[in-house]
């Protein structure tokens, strides 16, 4: 079905459009809300939060931009709103000064899957996930990121700055382990 | 651009990154819309019951008044024809299987009168001058007397009862309607001796042997009896015009407030809209939104439904509004995502900083409302009226100019899609009419129903208090 046809369908209420939009949407928009989250229950939520939103609000999609860009920003805010409301992500959500990781290579090659990849970035602390997924993933500038979590741009960026090389150097170290493993292998 | 690199490639790993939810997360998304939606199709309701309430309450009202005014069909299917004032009551011809002793006094019973004065059509009729073969008054066997048992007398009211016709020697029984008259106690006294034999609600003719008794009927009991019944058939003629229409106008003040706190009691700040903040926050807070003027213009109908109860439904334009400071306004294009407004664009905001914080905004919103009142009667002297008037109202949303505070932006936005198109609104007041044609009527109301649509929003409502003016315009 037409996509501009399935947005017709779903503004009319039609469940089998609904369904058809979210079979379509679900399994990426997972992808997005698991990696802000710390466990797939709460992706889980986040999502259905989302998709509810999406089709109570989809008369506000003016069909400007992909459909696809338009849920995940619905479902990015979802998430940060899950993570302001939940206390178990509130209370770690501090924006503290940490040491900078040195890394050997700032810009590795990247062996990992992507849910390997993305269950790295969500080993990180809360607060650096956050900054490291808004700017790293969805392309939102530190002024923006401020704006959104209620910090100032610099502290965007020095936070952004420790969580990459945190993430660096667990990359480096899981490759390491992993040529390490292959060498044993052999 | 190193960097950037970096970013790129997980962006691309993110990209594939795929996970299946499990069927419940689709169950549930399907459940929360379909409550939802009925959650909205509920706010129909109130509107359909009042409708229906509306035409149930017209179509009793016509049939009473056609009762009052024409025919009543009795079980019978005898017809009693009421002219607004007793006086032509058909008694029914129920005693044609009566011993003939009785007959004579059956066709004279149909007219039941008090002695010594005469009622009939060309004078002035007591009541019961239409029988179908009406006899002449003077014809009448001028020793009947009356007699009235009860208190007082109001009207004269038509019951289904066996009829109790008494004289000195017969005593008819007949199952048709009776008439009872219930005499003024100081009425009741000189007949007690002939009453005493009879149940209550009873016509009961008789033969007072003396002349003096008829005259002392005549003076104590018919002619004020009589008067009684003019009285309150003058009065019935009034009570038939009961409608009466005019224009009303409403000035006052409205606000947005958080649960049942009414007037400026503990209102919400405009950050209502955003769910609590995180870490480090932004020294810019939302304003507390104010009361502002509110002003309602229309046509109303008023009813009266008895000496207290009054009926009042009424049509017209409400407009509300409330203020909040807001700062300056900025040009720039914004992306709003929140809990409530979700990828909305935006051209320009407010932003609150420094003393141009304090610049206000007029929140506006315009309704289209259908209201019902009633109206009791509390006080009723002769001087001062007062009655409390109690109402619901529906009001259904024609525009609005309101903006929301987004933490996130940080300012005010505007976004109309967030306000609740249907609100209900219960009020209360007092109505005190000045002259015959102008009432005032302190009122305050308070929205049942939610500002906005979300339900996260749930418990901020608006209130409405002020002076309502009727001005009715049928009356002379």
């Amino acid at each position: 079905m037409d996509e501009r046809q399935l947005i017709k369908d779903c503004l009319k209420g039609k469940p089998e459009a609904q369904r058809q939009l979210y079979e379509q949407f679900s399994k990426n928009m997972l992808g997005v809300c698991y990696r802000y989250t710390k466990s797939l229950k709460d992706a889980e939520d986040v999502l259905q939060d989302g998709f509810v939103k999406v089709f109570l609000g989809i008369h506000q999609y003016k069909f400007e931009g992909e459909l696809g860009a338009w849920i995940r920003r619905i479902m990015v805010n979802t998430a940060l709103n899950f993570l302001k409301r939940n206390r178990k992500y509130r209370d770690e959500m501090y924006f503290t000064e940490q040491p900078l990781h040195p890394v050997a290579d700032d810009n590795p090659v990247i062996s990992l899957e992507a849910k390997e990849l993305a269950d790295l970035i969500r080993q990180l602390p809360q607060g650096y996930q956050t900054i490291f997924n808004l700017h790293a993933v969805e392309g939102y500038t530190h002024v923006e990121i401020g704006e959104l979590l209620g910090i100032t741009d610099g502290t965007s960026r020095s936070q952004y700055a420790r969580a990459r090389a945190l993430l660096i150097s667990w990359i480096e170290k899981n490759s390491l382990e992993t040529k390490n493993e292959n060498y044993a292998g052999k | 651009m190193r960097e950037n690199e970096f970013e790129k490639r997980v962006q691309q790993k993110m990209e594939d990154l795929n996970l299946r939810p499990s069927e419940e997360v689709w169950v549930e998304v399907e459940r929360r819309i379909r409550k939802e939606k009925k959650r909205r199709f509920i706010f129909w309701w109130p509107l359909l019951f009042l409708l229906l309430g509306g035409g149930v309450a017209a179509g009793i009202w016509i049939t009473n008044k056609k009762d009052k005014t024409g025919e009543i069909t009795l079980n019978n299917n005898n017809k009693t024809k009421l002219q607004s004032a007793p006086e032509n009551i058909i008694i029914p011809q129920p005693v044609k299987e009566l011993k003939d002793t009785a007959k004579s006094e059956r066709t004279d019973n149909r007219k039941i009168t008090a002695p010594g004065k005469q009622y009939d059509k060309e004078t002035k009729p007591f009541f019961g001058n239409t029988a179908s073969t009406p006899t002449p008054v003077n014809k009448l066997d001028k020793k009947r007397t009356a007699v009235i048992k009860k208190q007082k007398i109001n009207a004269p009211v038509i019951t289904r009862d066996k009829t109790t016709i008494t004289d000195n020697q017969n005593k008819i029984q007949t199952n048709q309607p009776v008439v009872t008259i219930i005499a003024p106690e100081k009425q009741t006294g000189i007949l007690k001796d002939i009453d005493k034999a009879d149940s209550s609600n009873v016509i009961a003719s008789s033969r007072p042997d003396a002349e003096q008794k008829d005259q002392a009927l005549q003076q104590e009991f018919v002619l004020p009896l009589t008067d009684s019944i003019n009285r309150e058939s003058k009065t019935t003629t009034k009570k038939t015009k009961k409608w009466d229409w005019g224009i009303n106008f409403s000035p006052g003040r409205s606000g947005i407030v958080k649960g049942l706190h009414f007037f400026d009691g503990p209102l919400y700040d405009a950050s209502v809209l955003q769910t609590a903040s995180t870490g480090s926050q932004a020294n810019i807070s939302s304003s507390v939104v104010r009361s502002s003027a509110s002003v309602g213009a229309g046509l109303f109908v008023k009813r009266t439904v008895s000496k207290k109860l009054e009926f009042i439904i009424g049509f017209g334009y409400q407009y509300l509004s409330t203020k909040i400071n807001v700062g300056s306004r900025v040009d720039s294009t914004r992306s709003i995502n929140n809990s409530y407004s979700t990828g909305l664009s935006v051209n320009n905001f407010y932003r609150p900083s420094g003393s141009s914080a304090n610049s206000s905004y007029t929140n506006q919103y315009h309704f289209i409302n259908f209201s019902g009142d009633l109206s009791w009667r509390i006080i009723n002297g002769k001087k001062i009226k007062i009655s409390w008037e109690n109402g619901i109202s529906y009001n259904r949303l024609l525009g609005s100019a309101m903006l929301h505070y987004d933490r996130n932006l940080p300012g005010y936005y505007k976004d109309n899609n967030l306000l609740a198109k249907n609100q209900l609104f219960i009020s209360t007041g007092f109505s005190v009419p000045v002259s015959r044609r102008l009432l005032i009527n302190p009122f305050a109301a308070y929205g049942v129903t939610t500002v906005l649509k979300n339900a996260d929003s749930s418990g901020i409502h608006f209130t409405n208090y002020g002076i309502r003016i009727r001005y009715i315009l049928n009356k002379k």
